[in-house]
């Protein structure tokens, strides 16, 4: 079964004031995750990967192709694909429990529910303690937990990630993995994370798709076997990251523009 | 130079020299916001008194120097006026000082009411609708750039001289300055929080209520803020002219007709103190309430 899919997706950008020029991002995109995978999304900076959770979450139209979401076109945001944004997304003036109560009642389930399938959600993530406290007392790691409290409260089928815990320290961001990867087992969602890190894709994921550099395409792919020991210190661990990081395209910064800088001097 | 507050330390320094923090961390800081309430007055002071020396400045200059065919009113003389027209509740031409008063209030709270509450809306709808602004930002701007004075002319044709006129023509500056305030604040809302809301499955009614107004509130509270002082300038200009001899703007007029310039001014510093009020007292305070009720500030 199919949870999510991109057929044939291009998405192209203005790429200067004047709109004389527009600029490929996505160029032919078909990438097809499977109902309770979780697939991780790697490639250099400014390679598309967030471009393509946000055609998956519908915040953006693709320029060609097309967006199909259990068996449905992907005509805009819905609670079916839940978000966990790279920047905290919690409303400031609301505590804890007042952010997951607003993703209940903006979907639509009755205020009497709200309570407990909220408390709940809060629970699998660890966070009720923290019920009313407001974001701003939080660290990320919890305000991250939240977001995702919210998508479970919300049920959504799909979680997008756009690179969540990237603003973490090494710690906290291991500790959430880990925590990740237990929601996911427990709840069997299907799981799109978008990352920097092949070390994480390969601690979290079972799929590792691979992009090359502006204008994004699809490098490669990785399965991740299940019996892979998630040890950052394992040799079977050290020599698949190693495998997939010999194949990441170097930074376009690095490749174009400092070559041509060079060459001008 | 905005730096951070160097002052916190030293006066915690002082009281963890005192106590013995338990074992969460938490120790007394004894009196507390006392201190805060301390400074805030006697910076308020300093600023007010600032104004007075200048003012000062300038009428000893202008009396030494200038040779003006009357005395430029000193702050003492203005003051003096003031003190003795509120101990009896002067009588100026045959309306109690409390009377000009209330009738300049009751003009301006009419007016800002009706600004602040169609300010709001018309904002609210120019800040949501992305289309609806490119077309409707055109006359809001176009309206916004007619000075208080110029309404003068169609106000007097409109409604004649009085009350409504004066309310027409404060309510023409101060609800535009509200509209392109409010307007302007809700499309600062940063997108990561509509495409939260957007992914939560609101519904239009939800994200503007929910989402859009609780973290434009900010803004609107300064457009509430800046649409109430231009009010209130605009109103004294107005009374001037079309204010039927009633209100502090037509005394003043008046008063210069008499050339009593000494009560001219007593009556500028009742203005600028009910102006004052209002910005430094209700709406900072306001402000204050509302940043920390919204989670704007860290920590506490």
């Amino acid at each position: 079964m199919v949870a999510i899919e991109l057929r044939d997706v291009s998405k192209a950008y203005y790429s200067d004031r004047m709109k004389k020029s527009a600029r490929l991002v996505l160029d032919g995109v078909n990438l097809s995750v499977k109902k309770g995978e979780f697939v991780a999304l790697v490639g250099p900076s400014g390679c598309g990967k967030t471009t393509i959770l946000n055609l998956m979450a519908g915040f953006e139209p693709p320029t060609k192709g097309e967006v199909v979401a259990d068996g449905s076109m992907v005509v805009g945001p819905g609670p079916d694909r839940g978000v966990v944004f790279q920047e905290y997304s919690l409303m400031p003036w609301m505590d804890v429990i007042g952010n997951v109560k607003l993703a209940l009642e903006s979907k639509g389930v009755p205020e009497k529910d709200r309570h407990a399938i909220a408390t709940e959600a809060l629970g699998k993530v660890g966070m009720l303690g923290f019920c009313h406290s407001r974001p701003n007392i939080l660290s990320g790691g919890m305000k991250q937990r939240v977001a995702i409290a919210r998508l479970l409260a919300m049920d959504s089928s799909v979680f997008l990630m756009d690179e969540p815990f990237s603003a973490l320290d090494e710690q906290t961001r291991r500790k959430l993995d880990r925590d990740l990867v237990k929601i996911w087992e427990t709840t069997g969602k299907t799981i799109v994370m978008v990352t920097h890190s092949i070390e994480e894709a390969l601690m979290v994921s079972g799929r590792i798709v691979m992009f090359s550099d502006s204008p994004g395409k699809i490098l490669g792919e990785w399965a991740v076997p299940d019996d892979l020991p998630r040890d950052l210190s394992s040799e079977r661990f050290v020599a698949m990251r190693e495998e997939i990081a010999g194949r990441l395209p170097a930074c376009l910064c690095e490749r174009k523009g400092f070559v041509k800088w060079t060459a001008e001097k | 130079m905005r730096k951070l507050d160097l002052y916190q330390d030293r006066h915690i320094a002082k009281h963890l020299d005192e106590t013995e923090p338990d074992e969460e961390g938490y120790f007394d800081m004894g009196s507390g916001r006392v201190r805060d309430v301390a400074i805030s007055f006697a910076t308020f002071a300093a600023g007010v008194a600032i104004v007075i020396l200048m003012w000062q400045a300038l009428a000893l200059y202008g009396n030494a120097f200038l040779g003006l065919s009357m005395a430029f009113p000193t702050p003492a003389d203005s003051f003096g006026r003031l003190w003795e027209w509120l101990s009896q509740d002067a009588n100026l031409f045959g309306h109690s000082l409390t009377e000009h008063v209330l009738a300049s209030l009751k003009r301006w709270f009419v007016a800002f009411a009706l600004a602040a509450l169609t300010g709001v809306a018309l904002g609210s709808l120019l800040g949501y609708f992305d289309k609806f602004y490119s077309v409707g930002i055109v006359p809001v701007t176009v309206l916004q750039t007619i000075p208080g004075l110029a309404w003068i002319p169609i106000a007097i044709l409109l409604f004649g001289i009085g009350d409504e006129s004066a309310i027409f023509i404060i309510y023409m500056v101060s609800s535009m300055v509200i509209t392109i305030n409010v307007a302007g604040g809700i499309r600062m809302v940063p997108d990561t929080v509509l495409r939260a809301g957007g992914m939560m499955g609101a519904g239009n009614l939800v994200v503007f209520l929910k989402i859009l107004i609780p973290y434009a509130t900010v803004d609107i509270i300064n457009g509430l803020r800046v649409g109430m002082g231009s009010a209130w300038r605009v109103l004294i200009a107005a009374e001037m002219l079309v204010g039927s001899g009633i209100g502090l703007g037509a005394s003043i007029e008046l008063l210069r007709c008499i050339l009593d310039y000494v009560g001219a001014f007593a009556c500028i510093v009742i203005i600028c103190a009910i102006g004052l009020l209002m910005d430094k007292v209700v709406f900072t305070g306001i402000e204050k309430y509302a940043r920390h009720k919204l989670g704007m500030e860290e920590g506490y």
